[in-house]
């Protein structure tokens, strides 16, 4: 599995949204319900999934589908 | 604590920053140095160095971050060590530069992701200095009377709603503060 296949599968899993509906302009919070907690586990399972560390300044600008696919080096 | 030792089942230890040397010193003579795994979320600051020194000192594990954010790298290190190393964490939630008293929303959130209960914490002294830091750090004199107050364990539901996680980190709050007073009151009383 590649790393936006894996990464939209984290994104999936934490917002009961189908991979394949889920589009780069979604806002985390307002279109997938991904508050706090689900942040946490969001980032805990991109770190141990993609073997990858995130800094709390790269966390804070991941608001978005595309930012998170960016992050990880797979633009949607 | 005896029951602790005995499950060995993780908890959030939670209490304010000015009372984290007496509190951290109490978990380390009855939970640390029986081998009970605890780990503390001291901050990146210079005064967080002094706070990982001690902690090692005690045998705490340590992570290094802070609670300030949902999502921050101290949390989820936090998480892992109590999600999968199954040991307890300390978090203080008016750290690392206050508001002195007002709960940041990390240590309920971390209770809720993990599944496991806070264990809210204050004590008072008999007698004790008080530094005048942002937190106005309370240390007891040597040979005086300490009360500690332990708090009934708080379980945070694991679903919960911005609001309610709002009112969870308001609990967190009110009742760090009621155990404070309660300690106070005693440690007053006892004076005389």
């Amino acid at each position: 599995m590649n790393k936006k296949q894996t990464a939209l599968e984290v994104l999936s899993s934490l917002s009961g949204v189908d991979p394949t509906e889920l589009k780069s302009e979604m806002d985390l919070l307002a279109d997938l319900g991904i508050d706090s907690p689900k942040a946490l586990q969001l980032l805990v399972e991109l770190e141990d999934r993609l073997g990858i560390e995130i800094s709390d300044e790269a966390a804070a600008r991941m608001e978005t589908v595309g930012d998170i696919l960016g992050f990880v080096g797979a633009p949607a | 604590m005896a029951e602790l030792r005995i499950s060995r089942e993780p908890v959030v230890f939670s209490f304010w920053h000015n009372r984290a040397m007496f509190c951290a010193y109490f978990l380390y003579r009855h939970l640390l140095r029986f081998g009970i795994p605890i780990t503390i979320l001291v901050s990146l600051s210079r005064d967080g160095e002094l706070g990982a020194r001690l902690a090692r000192l005690w045998k705490a594990g340590v992570v290094r971050g802070s609670t300030s954010r949902g999502g921050s790298a101290g949390l989820r290190k936090l998480y892992r060590v109590v999600t999968r190393d199954k040991a307890s964490a300390i978090t203080i939630p008016d750290g690392p530069r206050g508001p002195r008293y007002v709960a940041k929303a990390g240590t309920v959130v971390l209770a809720q992701m993990c599944g496991v209960p806070i264990q809210p914490m204050a004590f008072a002294a008999e007698s004790s200095w008080t530094i005048g830091s942002w937190d106005r750090l309370i240390i007891p004199k040597p040979f005086t009377r300490i009360w500690l107050n332990l708090g009934a364990p708080m379980e945070v539901p694991r679903e919960l709603s911005s609001e309610d996680l709002e009112k969870e980190r308001q609990r967190l709050e009110d009742t760090l503060n009621r155990l404070g007073e309660e300690a106070l009151e005693r440690a007053s009383s006892a004076r005389g």
